[in-house]
């Protein structure tokens, strides 16, 4: 793998979601898996998000995620979106020093520099009932 | 290293020298803004030949040889599938097979062979 900009995330939302993970990626001998990985050498991300409305709906949260030990996952970075059309960006470094804390989620919005593992995932929860082609889309250009 | 290792090797080589970047478009959902993804792999666009012109193949369509290893090193979710498209020379096609077992090596898939439209 590469630097380049990766798909982490591309899913239609209707009905509503809780903790759907939405990355469809592939291993080395083409079997696909819910997560992107081969990224060890990974100092940056630079995410992207853009949720496209149609109608409905109450709430859709998007978390992206890491691991460090290929088991447990942690968030990263948490856009959320209601009812309007909107693409948000955030940056993360793995150079950020970073003292010891508890894994935990994020706040609304919220990102975790400084903590980047070998891959990255995404999630969605999602309340109300979407239609009208809502969609969201997750890109992370990695360095 | 294993045969199925040495022909990737050979078909690198080989596409490096006489194939072309193409993109293999991926869409999520409907409607006019629904999201896709571009992914970028070597391919070798051939045309058919006349005898060759027979059940789903037409004239004008094309064979495209893509190198599932650049798919793989984008992290595309494998399979290519008739649902996604081919955007070759900035031009959008549709697919109408995707053949992912002529060109593999004891099982390993070295290259699609896609039936491309438009």
């Amino acid at each position: 793998m590469s630097a380049g900009v990766y798909n982490i995330g591309d899913r239609a939302i209707t009905g509503a979601l809780t903790d759907e993970v939405i990355t469809s990626g592939v291993s080395t001998q083409g079997v696909v898996q819910e997560f992107i990985d081969g990224l060890d050498w990974m100092a940056a991300a630079t995410l992207f998000c853009n949720f496209t409305y149609g109608s409905g709906g109450a709430t859709c949260i998007v978390i992206v995620q890491t691991s460090l030990d290929t088991l447990n996952w942690i968030d990263i970075a948490r856009f959320e979106f209601t009812t309007t059309g909107k693409a948000k960006r955030a940056n993360l470094s793995a150079l950020t020093p970073v003292g010891v804390a508890d894994v935990a989620t994020l706040v609304a919005e919220g990102v975790l520099d400084g903590i980047l593992g070998d891959r990255l995932r995404v999630k969605i929860s999602t309340t109300g009932t979407y239609a009208g082609n809502t969609a969201i889309a997750v890109r992370a250009a990695v360095r | 290293m294993t045969l199925a290792d040495d022909i990737g090797a050979d078909y690198r080589r080989a596409f490096d020298e006489v194939g072309e970047v193409v993109f293999v478009r991926r869409y999520t959902g409907a409607g006019a803004n629904r999201p896709f993804f571009d992914t970028a792999a070597k391919g070798r666009v051939t045309g058919y030949e006349p005898h060759e012109l027979i059940g789903t193949i037409q004239q004008g369509d094309r064979k495209i040889i893509l190198l599932a290893e650049d798919l793989i090193d984008a992290q595309f979710a494998l399979p290519v599938t008739p649902n996604d498209r081919v955007v070759m020379r900035g031009k959008e096609l549709d697919i109408i097979a995707a053949d992912d077992s002529t060109r593999r090596v004891a099982g390993v898939l070295i290259a699609y062979e896609l039936q491309v439209r438009g």
